[in-house]
Formats: C-alpha cells, sequence, structure tokens
C-alpha cells in the first residue's frame, strides 16, 4: 500500500500536465525510479534512444527520447519510456515487439508468454510506457491514475 | 660460351641494382584471394576434425544441437535459446556471463561461424534485420578471421508462422545472409543440399520437432561443415 502511495507520488510529482494535453515527462527519473519500485534493478541493463532504435529495428532519429531497462537474461522484464513525432506508429512498433517476444518465448520459456501477455503499453502524450514485469498489474494501476 | 650465355640470361631476368658489385635478386610478392564471395561455400574434400580446435560456432538454440549429442567438441560452441539478432549483444549467456557478440568479437579462434535467424522468422521483411547483420558482420571483420554465415535449413513450422508461409520466410532471411556476405567479403554456408529433402523442408529424421536436429540430424551437419570449409585454399602468392 505504502509501496503504491510513493509510486504514485513520484509520478504525480515527475508528470507535468497541463491543459490542452500535452505533456512532459523526466524520462530518466521515472524509469529508473519504476525499475526500483518493481524491484528489477539487478536483472536490466538500461539501453539509450540509440540502442531502442537498433532493437526495434526503427530508423535512426526515429526517438526524440527513450530509455529503456531490459533484462539481459533470458526473462522478458523491461521498463520502457520512448517518444517520437508519429507516436501512433511508435505504438504499434511496441506492439509488435511484444508481439515478436511472445513468439521466441514460446518455445523455451513459456512462463514469460504469461507476462508478455499482460504487458503494460500506454501512450502518455507523445510518449509510449510500456512494462514487462512479475508486477504488470500494479504498474498499469498506477499508470492509469495519471490519466 | 655457356658461361657467358648464362650471366646474359640472369641479367637479363633479374637486373642490376645501382649499389653494384652484387647482383641481387628483388621481386615484391602479394597474396591475392580469389573466393568468389557471390556463391556459397562450395563442396570440398572433408578438413579432419581437428580444423574445429580453431572454431568458433555461435548462434541460437540450433547450435545447441551441437553440444547436446557431444559434436565437434573441440570447438568453441556458445548458443543462447531464443536468441535474435537484435539482442546478440544484450543477453548475456548464463554461464559464460556475456553476450555472444562479445564473445565472438574476443576469442581467439580463427574461425567464427554464426548460425542465427530462426527466431525471427515470423517478422513482416528482414531489411532492418539484414542491416544489422551487416553491421555485426562488419565489426567482426575488424578481427580479421575467417567468417562464416550459416543459411537456415527450411524448418517444418514457426510459432507464429503459418506453415505455408515458413519456407517463404527461410528464403527471404536466407536472401539477406547472402546478400550481406557477398557485400562484406565473408563466407556463407547453404546446408539444404545436406538436409533438405524433395519436399524442400528439412529430413523429419533430422529434427526432433521440426526445428532442432536429432542425433542424426547434428551428425550430417557436421559432416557438411567438414566438407565446406574455404579460407587459405583459395588465397595465392603472385610474385613479380
Amino acid at each position: 500500500m505504502l509501496k503504491k502511495f510513493v509510486i504514485s507520488g513520484l509520478l504525480m510529482l515527475l508528470v507535468g500536465c497541463s491543459a490542452n494535453n500535452s505533456i512532459s515527462l523526466d524520462v530518466e527519473n521515472i524509469s529508473k525510479d519504476l525499475v526500483e519500485k518493481l524491484d528489477l534493478s539487478e536483472k536490466v541493463i538500461k539501453l539509450d534512444k540509440e540502442d531502442i532504435e537498433s532493437l526495434l529495428y526503427l530508423d535512426e532519429g526515429t526517438l526524440d527520447e527513450g530509455i529503456l531497462y531490459l533484462s539481459n537474461t533470458n526473462t522478458s522484464d523491461m521498463v520502457g519510456i520512448v517518444s517520437s513525432k508519429d507516436i501512433n506508429e511508435l505504438e504499434s512498433t511496441v506492439k509488435q515487439y511484444i508481439e515478436d517476444l511472445k513468439v521466441q518465448n514460446t518455445n523455451y520459456f513459456p512462463e514469460e508468454v504469461t507476462k508478455l501477455e499482460e504487458a503494460l503499453i500506454e501512450k502518455k502524450g507523445d510518449y509510449v510506457i510500456f512494462i514487462v514485469s512479475n508486477d504488470n498489474g500494479e504498474a498499469s494501476k498506477l499508470i492509469g491514475e495519471l490519466k | 660460351m655457356k658461361a657467358f650465355l648464362i650471366s646474359l640470361l640472369l641479367f637479363l631476368c633479374i637486373g642490376c641494382s645501382s649499389n653494384s658489385g652484387k647482383i641481387e635478386y628483388s621481386a615484391s610478392c602479394k597474396k591475392y584471394d580469389f573466393y568468389d564471395y557471390k556463391n556459397e561455400v562450395p563442396e570440398t574434400e572433408m578438413v579432419d576434425d581437428s580444423f574445429f580446435d580453431d572454431v568458433f560456432i555461435g548462434g541460437d538454440s540450433r547450435v545447441g544441437s551441437f553440444v547436446l549429442y557431444n559434436q565437434l567438441s573441440n570447438a568453441t560452441l556458445v548458443y543462447i535459446d531464443s536468441l535474435s539478432l537484435n539482442m546478440i549483444d544484450i543477453t548475456t549467456h548464463k554461464d559464460l556471463n556475456d553476450t555472444l557478440h562479445n564473445l565472438m568479437m574476443n576469442t581467439e579462434k580463427n574461425n567464427l561461424y554464426l548460425f542465427i535467424g530462426i527466431n525471427e522468422i515470423g517478422m513482416g521483411n528482414f531489411d532492418k534485420w539484414a542491416i544489422k547483420l551487416d553491421e555485426f558482420v562488419k565489426e567482426l571483420k575488424t578481427t580479421e578471421k575467417n567468417i562464416y554465415l550459416i543459411q537456415s535449413y527450411t524448418i517444418h513450422h514457426a510459432y507464429g508462422t503459418p506453415h505455408e508461409k515458413v519456407k517463404d520466410k527461410v528464403i527471404m532471411v536466407n536472401e539477406k545472409i547472402k546478400e550481406v556476405a557477398e557485400n562484406n567479403f565473408v563466407y556463407y554456408l547453404n546446408p539444404d543440399p545436406y538436409l533438405v529433402g524433395e519436399d524442400g523442408y528439412v529430413f523429419k529424421d533430422y529434427v526432433y520437432d521440426g526445428i532442432h536436429f536429432t542425433k542424426l540430424g547434428s551428425e550430417i551437419f557436421k559432416d557438411f561443415l567438414k566438407s565446406h570449409v574455404a579460407g587459405e585454399k583459395y588465397v595465392k602468392e603472385i610474385c613479380n
């Protein structure tokens, strides 16, 4: 309960809202804090926007901002916040990436498929936030409270 | 007379240096690579197993079959289950604690084989996959080792890809492997003549789940690798 309150408070402080739906996210700190609160710190490596473009097979320069914490073992845990001028296309790319991971994990790591099926993928202004963890339900509530 | 003619012949063939008194033979030799990188490595006489003392084979779980059936145990075999190319410098091998990218870049072995691409077979197109492969191969080339890219045999099924589309997808990814090999002057291997039947799919006896080798399949694939070695035989030294 306390954890949920702290995360909510942190997100509210770090996310600025304006009347015309344009928001500015402190991508660096939000992603870092989500990783810590979801207890993923020891399992992930941090990718910057160039790495993410390579990972998602995006053209160089597609992303305006991007941080992705990604598991460097065979789990599918991740916390990502990315932004682009074409947010709908970016959301579609992220969704396809998650779908591809489900396929790849089906044969070897079926337990990850369940996690991936519950992946959180949300648009916030020009940002796409995507999270795969053992606590996706909790993360979903926290992001949802920002609407 | 004979001595004069021999002397004259030597004089004409060798030339004289300015610091004379002494006639020196000077020649410049260069090594030329006559291999045709547009084509797959042709079948050759089988190499001895000891060739694989100096081989690193890296890739996805298909490489795991060699480990499972103790084939080519003198080679360095590194595989990561479900590995896709875009994770090659991210996912760490659970025992070796490093990425396949780093392990291949830093190995002391002089023959590098890369077997990857089957886990991405469900992709729509492979243009950007090929760009990533090209980048990695260019990096590998800086090691100045012999590099072999292994094309995929046609599997029976792939999760997320309808059976009737699997063959087309394998052809697409293999075409990209061929292009990258040709553009970077590295070798590529086509195992189909050894592994694939008239129906265009890998022989069912060679794979236990439609994808991964049985013991028999791993033996056949080992023979394929042993009989398709390029390298020094195509390099000739030519001297002026």
